[in-house]
């Protein structure tokens, strides 16, 4: 019998050091949380000129179903902060994020800050005063939650209560950040310009910068008045333009009569809505590389000739609805399949 | 507790997922039915939405109503008048974008789905016939028939262009097995004889853009026949254009009849 009491009692040591093992350990209070990971981006959208921060919190796939991941995001302006938010996920979240957008403003810094945590899912075990709790991934900085205890056992016994945690345990974090400058404004008309190829009905799917534009261009046979055939003394001319109309010429044989150049998006949007046409908001003439020669039902053909020669993309007479009153032309690299 | 977790889990991957898409996702069957739209904008922007399904060309359905929207496409651009009022008139966006989207999901079912009628549907599209995309027509034996029709009923433009779609297939096929060329043919020697044939006939049409192509399609495939024919189109095509004082389709007829004299002599030799 006693042999059976040492034998049982030996178990039971070894049962409960077992079980034991599963108990997470104090630990030094620390900035890097064990079980959640995670990133942090930043982009801008010129187009809609909104910055966009986004951060994720991941957790580990074994500790989803006891934990749930939560991210902070912090954005940032110039050093001061702007906006925050929280989003904490549920136990059966592997991941969760967040996304913040603000307004961008010329030349400014912005940066998003993520941090990233997790908090046990389980409730607060409280047993005779003492407040106990589930850690079964280990993870635990529990000496910094004021918990008495850790836990890791059913329930059991009389005088167990079982308590909602008011806030959550947070179970360490870490954090990442990333920055970006907006680009700075151009300080003249080239900013209306800009601001156009964002703005609706206007907005395009072009995305031009300040270097982007000039207030001369100039070949043999063609001058500004024929590259900018905009609203503003700024216009896009790209150099495979000029280039290319100058190949046309030389492939022609004499300089076709110009129709068209360069147009800021209200131009282009006039112009469609007086045709009744669809605004063409990826127009190439908005790009700066595209021109429209004038042509007749003798020298369309020709001049399309000269235009694929000077390696330019030739929009097919047929998509002009059987009208050989001009030969489009443009330098945008890669052409479409049909032209 | 792991239980329950585990259960909720399950719970919201199955359920919520069909929940927003029974919600938010329009069927196919919905966007099908916009090809029907009056207004190309609207045919455009369901042909989008469309391509956004993934594996939506596995249904036969889906690819039957792709080639009716092309061939849907074929009527409105030959009947396309641009002072129609209640249309929204073509313009870049329509060749930039819808049409090379629709031709892109069609050639998938030309290419892997072997729908001959893909093809058909897609040589009566407008495109430059020196483009890429006229290259790939001029390699598909199921186009042959529709070019046919298109290069003695089409008007100017899309006759011209089908002429040379129509060259570029007989010269590859005398060249098959040569490199960079198809290892077979589209067409046999009768309707190739036959292609020549029009457009030799064809040479007589008004309409120079359509000349111009017919001059390149000779250049291409001709014979001494031809030569004289070039030549003697270089004395009296009549279009004068004004404005550059100069006869452009009798200087293209001449300098297409030196060349072709040319190549003929070199492959006598």
């Amino acid at each position: 019998m006693k042999s059976n009491r040492i034998l049982s009692r030996t178990l039971l040591v070894g049962c409960c050091a077992l079980a034991l093992q599963g108990l997470a350990k104090p630990q030094e209070i620390s900035n890097t949380s064990k079980g959640a990971y995670g990133y942090t981006s930043i982009s801008y959208d010129s187009s809609s000129n909104t910055v966009i921060g986004y951060s994720e919190t991941d957790l580990d796939a074994s500790l989803v179903g006891d934990y749930s991941p939560i991210v902070v995001g912090n954005m940032y302006q110039n050093g001061a902060l702007l906006l925050t938010q929280l989003v904490k996920g549920t136990d059966v979240d592997d991941s969760i994020s967040v996304t913040i957008s603000v307004a961008g403003s010329p030349g400014a810094t912005f940066m998003m800050k993520g941090t990233h945590s997790e908090d046990d899912s389980y409730s607060d075990y409280n047993q005779n005063g003492q407040l106990v709790y589930l850690d079964p991934g280990d993870l635990s900085y529990w000496l910094s939650q004021q918990v008495d205890e850790l836990w890791s056992f059913p329930f059991l016994g009389d005088g167990t209560q079982v308590s909602t945690r008011s806030g959550h345990v947070s179970l360490g974090s870490t954090y990442d950040q990333a920055n970006l400058t907006t680009p700075a404004a151009c300080g003249d008309q080239r900013d209306t310009i800009i601001s156009e190829y964002h703005t609706a009905p206007y907005t395009t799917t072009l995305d031009p910068r300040c270097a982007d534009f000039t207030q001369f261009a100039s070949t043999t046979h063609y001058n500004w008045s024929n590259f900018n055939t905009g609203d503003y003394s700024w216009a896009i001319v790209r150099t495979t333009l000029t280039t290319g109309v100058e190949n046309v010429v030389s492939h022609y044989g004499s300089a076709p009569g110009w129709n068209s150049g360069y147009r800021n998006p209200a131009k282009e949007y006039r112009i469609d809505q007086g045709l009744g046409a669809h605004y063409t908001r990826g127009s190439r003439h908005m790009a700066g590389d595209a021109a429209d020669f004038n042509s007749s039902a003798s020298t369309w053909q020709p001049i399309h000739d000269a235009g694929k020669s000077a390696g330019g993309c030739v929009e097919p007479q047929a998509y002009q609805g059987g009208s050989a009153a001009h030969v489009h032309v443009d330098w945008r690299g890669q052409c479409p399949a049909k032209w | 507790m792991i239980k329950k977790a585990a259960f909720i889990k399950l719970l919201l991957i199955v359920c919520l997922p069909i929940a927003v898409l029974s919600q938010h996702a329009p069927s196919t069957e919905d966007v099908l039915s916009r090809f029907a739209a009056a207004r190309w904008p609207d045919r455009a922007e369901a042909l989008q939405q469309l391509m956004q399904m993934p594996g939506v060309l596995k249904s036969s359905d889906v690819r039957d109503a792709l080639i009716a929207l092309q061939e849907k496409e074929n009527v409105y651009i030959r009947t396309y008048d641009p002072s129609t009022l209640g249309d929204v008139p073509m313009s870049e966006e329509y060749g930039d974008e819808y049409t090379t989207n629709l031709a892109g999901a069609l050639k998938i079912v030309a290419d892997e789905y072997h729908d001959g009628r893909a093809v058909s549907a897609l040589a009566a599209s407008f495109y430059n016939p020196d483009s890429p995309f006229a290259s790939w027509i001029a390699d598909q034996k199921d186009a042959v028939p529709r070019l046919m029709t298109m290069l003695t009923s089409d008007p100017p433009v899309t006759s011209g262009n089908a002429a040379y779609v129509l060259a570029t297939m007989i010269d590859r096929d005398r060249r098959v097995g040569s490199k960079g060329v198809r290892s077979y043919t589209v067409m046999d020697p009768a309707t190739r004889q036959r292609v020549i044939t029009s457009i030799r006939a064809a040479l007589a049409d008004t309409h120079p853009y359509k000349r111009d192509w017919l001059i390149n399609s000779l250049l291409m495939v001709g014979d001494h026949t031809d030569v004289i024919l070039l030549q003697s189109l270089a004395k009296t095509d009549p279009n004068f254009d004004r404005q550059s004082s100069k006869y452009w389709q009798r200087d293209h007829a001449a300098s297409a009849a030196a060349k072709l004299q040319a190549r003929l002599t070199r492959s006598s030799q």
